[in-house]
């Protein structure tokens, strides 16, 4: 590919070397011609004197007789050309260049086409003897011949009639068009520096204006420079002008994409459902802020694999299915211990093959509903089974066994027993609901827990022994939280209570509590065989039963715990289950200190 | 990884054994989490849809060993790839142990449904969940050419001993006293037996990285031939 200056250059040659070869055409066809023609009317000149003379003239003579040959010989020098003399049979008799001797070994007329007309003009006295051949170019030369005829001197010479041809060298012609052409090629030659100086120079100012326009245009693609300067007012100048407008164009057009992105970000960022996009290859092509949370990971790079994000096997079983199906749901855990559940929605991108997954963060959801699901199962129990057995006695009883004064009582001391069961839960679930309402509030006032704490040991001492259990406390009478003194009582009750009735017989269970900065701890403490981690979360749930079994039999109304929960946030405090050293465990609350 | 080959094709090949690597790792952590959690909570169902899991990992296993192979044989690959490939293959048989092992912790599981536990369970769980960070973090050391990531995977290997360890203290204590629970201890034993080798299958895996890494075998260290 030519740069620009190269085809200025083949332009400039081009225009040069046509110039000249015109210029040769015409001086060669114009000069050459003129110089030709004149010639040739010299030699018909010079052929009308040579005609003329040896007609009339008087001619050298030797031994008497004509001399033909130093007749011509003398016409040659007179005229400066080569004269030929032909007698009427077309024989040499004479020429100014050869002597006699060499005359009979010359050709005959007959070779000669203009010697040829001449002759047989001799015997055509229609059209005049004296006739001239038009000249012929031949050898160099330009030759033209005539007839001629002589009236014999008085008794001398004889009639003779001949024909004579004057021969007129083109040599000074040719040389003056050899020394034009030689010119005129040093001309061209000339031409050819001259086109290189000229190219050269005009695409040095023409390119110079272009190549700083390529440059700065180039500056302005890469974002060097916002805008090019207008330099003139030709079409470079315009040229700078469109890529101006252009450049105009461009930003706005990425201004209005940057606030299209932004907006979308915005509400992709703000969106409380992660969004994972996927490109055919299943490459990360997006995922939002909601996302990165969701996954525990600090940040995508873009074309990042999706399985370096979700490496549950449900995720990956998913994406084939949405690409056969157009749409596709799983439930998966996900984050760093897979401690999340996901409802991850996917649906394909018909243009790119891509995938949109959009996960939902169930984890709470799916929580609430086991707690839904096993509280409605537990509470049916709960109640059913002393129904069961109210309703069994009492048939029993119907059946006959009230007038078993043996047997009867017994019967209807276990109906006593259900009802009284029965009585309790529905009196626990009451208190819940009031607590969890808020329908009495607390009256929170700074209180010495050390007394709460005796009371409810005191109270409790007699059930401990009858399991041959030690049960103490030692809460140091300076600590004051702010609290409501029966609930208090009641959560330390039944933690206590419950402590008794789960730590195996003769096991030790004690109430310790200190002040940790703004808040207060009080520890229900044993060295029981404790509590699984796995049950921790859902052990204050209403009803909830680590061992279904066991618990019932001691008489819990599984509503303990979760009185405890909702009476100590109602104080604005907490409860917790943490694990007791060497075995055991810490039943932990929480108060505001006063 | 930053990988640079003109080649796009042989890419997608490194990166399919890359992805299959990860998804494989992905399945193996899942069938540890949900066997244990199959053991715990006495769940005969969960166990053994966890041992369904474990043809989907072989035939992951042979899947990654025949790309592998497609791509050493047509491939010759150099270099850092070719410690890459090698060990990947390396990878997938130790990947393809741990989800034997969890099929066989589900099994327990089953066994173990029926019985009154031996004692509240803490340090089995404990265990497990090391383990599965264990086997996550080996891969990923891996896929991202992580030599520390790896190194801190070796050195968690010496806290499962310690709970394995006490584990084991535990229960002989347990079954010395009454005799009834021998049947039961036997088989959180051989749990707790199982999880102990998932976690030396995953230092296998981060060793490996370390070699992948730094071009220094860290195997049998400390072990003299004598």
């Amino acid at each position: 590919m030519l740069g620009i200056r190269g085809k200025l250059f083949v332009t400039s040659l081009v225009l040069m070397l046509a110039v000249g070869g015109a210029t040769l055409i015409v001086l060669e066809r114009g000069l050459g011609g003129f110089l030709r023609a004149k010639l040739a009317s010299d030699v018909s000149r010079r052929l009308s004197i040579a005609q003329q003379w040896i007609e009339h003239g008087r001619h050298p003579r030797a031994a008497g007789a004509l001399d033909d040959d130093a007749m011509a010989d003398s016409l040659g020098l007179a005229l400066d050309a080569h004269v030929t003399v032909f007698d009427q049979s077309g024989k040499v008799i004479g020429d100014s260049e050869h002597e006699p001797s060499q005359l009979a070994g010359m050709g005959s007329a007959s070779q000669q086409p203009e010697v040829a007309a001449s002759l047989e003009r001799l015997h055509d006295h229609d059209h005049g003897r004296a006739a001239q051949t038009k000249p012929v170019e031949r050898a160099r030369a330009l030759y033209a011949a005539a007839p001629f005829a002589r009236s014999g001197d008085i008794g001398l010479e004889p009639w003779r009639q001949g024909v004579v041809r004057v021969g007129v060298s083109t040599i000074d012609v040719d040389t003056v068009l050899d020394r034009l052409r030689f010119f005129l090629l040093l001309v061209s030659l000339a031409g050819i520096g001259v086109a290189l100086l000229m190219s050269g120079l005009a695409s040095f100012w023409a390119s110079r204006e272009l190549v700083s326009l390529v440059r700065n245009a180039g500056a302005l693609a890469t974002g060097g420079r916002s805008r090019l300067e207008i330099a003139s007012a030709d079409e470079l100048g315009s040229l700078a002008g469109s890529f101006n407008r252009l450049a105009e164009q461009l930003e706005r057009t990425v201004a209005e994409l940057k606030r299209e992105r932004d907006r979308f970000e915005a509400i992709l960022g703000h969106m409380a459902e992660a969004v994972i996009a996927l490109d055919s290859d299943d490459r990360v092509q997006l995922a939002n802020r909601a996302a990165l949370e969701l996954l525990e990971v600090p940040e995508v790079r873009p074309g990042q694999p999706v399985v370096d994000l979700v490496r549950a096997p449900a995720f990956a079983d998913l994406l084939p299915r949405v690409r056969a199906q157009g749409k596709a749901s799983a439930e998966l855990a996900v984050g760093k211990s897979s401690t999340r559940q996901v409802l991850a929605r996917a649906a394909r991108l018909e243009a790119t093959d891509g995938v949109v997954v959009v996960m939902l963060d169930v984890t709470e959801i799916r929580r609430l509903e086991a707690v839904r699901r096993d509280f409605v199962a537990n509470v049916s129990h709960e109640l059913r089974t002393p129904i069961s057995i109210m309703q069994a006695n009492a048939e029993t009883l119907l059946d006959g066994a009230l007038s078993d004064p043996e047997r009867g009582p017994g019967f209807a001391h276990a109906i006593m027993r259900s009802a009284e069961r029965l009585g309790r839960i529905v009196s626990d679930l009451l208190d819940l609901s009031r607590i969890e309402s808020g329908e009495q509030p607390l009256k929170l006032e700074p209180l010495p827990i050390a007394d709460v704490a005796f009371r409810v040991v005191d109270s409790l001492q007699l059930k401990a022994r009858a399991r041959s259990m030690a049960l103490s406390q030692d809460v140091s009478e300076d600590l004051e939280p702010l609290c409501d003194e029966d609930s208090l009582e009641q959560i330390l009750t039944n933690l206590v209570e419950n402590a008794i009735k789960y730590t195996p017989a003769g096991g030790r269970v004690w109430v310790s509590a200190a002040a940790e900065g703004e808040r207060v701890r009080i520890d229900v403490c044993d060295d029981g065989p404790g509590i699984e981690p796995r049950h921790r979360e859902r052990i204050f749930e209403r009803f909830y039963r680590v061992d279904p079994g066991r618990s019932r039999d001691m008489g819990g109304t599984g509503l303990g715990l979760s009185i405890v929960k909702h009476l100590a946030e109602a104080q604005d405090g907490t409860v917790e289950l943490l694990d007791n050293e060497p075995t055991g465990c810490v039943f932990r609350v929480w108060l505001r200190a006063g | 990884m930053q990988r640079g080959h003109t080649d796009r094709v042989y890419e997608a090949q490194l990166e399919a054994v890359r992805r299959n690597l990860i998804m494989m790792a992905g399945r193996v952590e899942e069938m540890i989490a949900h066997a244990v959690k199959a053991l715990v909570e006495r769940d005969v169902d969960l166990a053994k849809r966890t041992i369904a899991q474990d043809p989907k990992v072989n035939h992951c296993e042979v899947e990654t060993d025949e790309l592998c192979m497609q791509i050493l044989a047509r491939r010759q690959p150099l270099a850092s790839d070719l410690r890459f490939i090698t060990l990947a293959l390396k990878m997938v048989t130790d990947l393809e142990r741990i989800g034997d092992l969890a099929v066989n912790i589900s099994h327990r599981a089953i066994d173990l449904a029926s019985e009154q536990p031996l004692k509240p369970w803490r340090d089995v769980p404990r265990m497990a969940s090391v383990v599965q960070t264990m086997v996550r973090d080996a891969i990923d050391a891996f896929v991202r050419n992580d030599d520390v990531q790896a190194q801190a995977v070796i050195e968690r290997d010496a806290q499962v001993d310690e709970i394995y360890t006490h584990v084991v203290r535990e229960l002989l204590g347990i079954m010395t006293v009454d005799a009834a629970t021998v049947d039961r201890g036997i088989h959180v034993l051989s749990v707790a037996k199982f999880l102990e080798r998932m976690a030396d299958h995953a230092t296998n895996l981060a060793e490996q990285v370390v070699f992948l890494v730094q071009g220094k075998d860290v195997r049998h260290r400390g072990k003299s031939i004598e």
